[in-house]
């Protein structure tokens, strides 16, 4: 017995899925939705990495390896902004971000 | 790497991705968020790429460990209390001994499993991802206790405040 891909499929989409979810129930708070969108990534990675041994075809580790340091870029990124933007309103509100003045 | 193996993985992978989202606590969610990424680590040493789960843990640890020192430093604790759960200590405790068990998982499975590998995915037997299993279940390890000890000497900071 092997393991099919649309099972493989089906992990990685229902990852995707949480995390869009995560990102559009925490509307209000940045961090959360960071964390969200880090288990879209892991469903990328999840879906790279399997699916790559599956098909036996390297590109998907390597795709992998490239989700995995965006990942760490974008968090890290993330993290400045939001440290920045906190010094400067004292919050992390996202709903009223829309009043920054640049 | 078994069917049950991967269920199994793929079913922690996933409750932990729903809790993370759906936790209220910033705490839990960045702890149910690691026990994903570490049952993604599990799967990917599971299948004999062990380098590619050491690269995700010390990736995902690295950003979640700032993640949560960042929550820590900027916000402050002491003038918001609904900022962590009252029984953090206990339930960083809890995490810790659940990704302990998970570690200690993969930190002896792959020697027994190694046959069973080839013969599901026969992709990663010949390749250079082999010998990092071990690094990566350190490295995880270590890291979590350092998100547990975080989390526990807050929770006892607050406490005496």
């Amino acid at each position: 017995m092997k393991i099919d891909f649309p099972v493989i499929l089906t992990v990685g989409f229902v990852l995707v899925l949480f995390g869009l979810w995560g990102v559009l129930r925490h509307n209000g708070d940045l961090m959360r939705q960071v964390l969200a969108l880090h288990t879209v990534f892991l469903g990328a990675v999840f879906n790279f990495a399997l699916g790559g041994a599956l098909f036996r075809d390297a590109a998907g580790m390597v795709f992998a390896f490239l989700t995995v340091c965006l990942t760490g870029i974008q968090m890290t990124a993330c993290l400045c902004l939001f440290l920045l933007y906190f010094r400067r309103h004292k919050h992390l509100d996202a709903q009223r971000i829309d009043k920054m003045k640049g | 790497m078994s069917v049950i193996e991967f269920y199994v993985f793929a079913g922690l992978i996933v409750a932990a991705a729903f809790l993370s989202v759906a936790a209220r606590s910033l705490l839990y969610a960045v702890f149910f968020q690691m026990q994903a990424v570490i049952a993604v680590a599990g799967v990917l040493a599971e299948l004999d790429a062990s380098f590619s789960g050491f690269a995700l843990t010390a990736a995902a640890s690295a950003a979640l460990l700032a993640f949560l020192v960042f929550a820590l430093s900027v916000f402050d604790i002491s003038e918001t209390p609904k900022a962590f759960p009252p029984k953090a200590g206990k339930a960083s405790v809890l995490f810790f001994v659940s990704a302990a068990a998970e570690a200690g998982w993969l930190l002896f499975k792959p020697d027994r499993t190694a046959n069973q590998t080839a013969a599901v995915f026969p992709f990663f037997g010949g390749t250079l991802y082999a010998s990092y299993g071990v690094c990566a279940v350190v490295f995880g390890t270590i890291v979590l206790s350092c998100l547990a000890g975080i989390a526990t000497l807050t929770a006892a900071e607050r406490g005496e405040k």
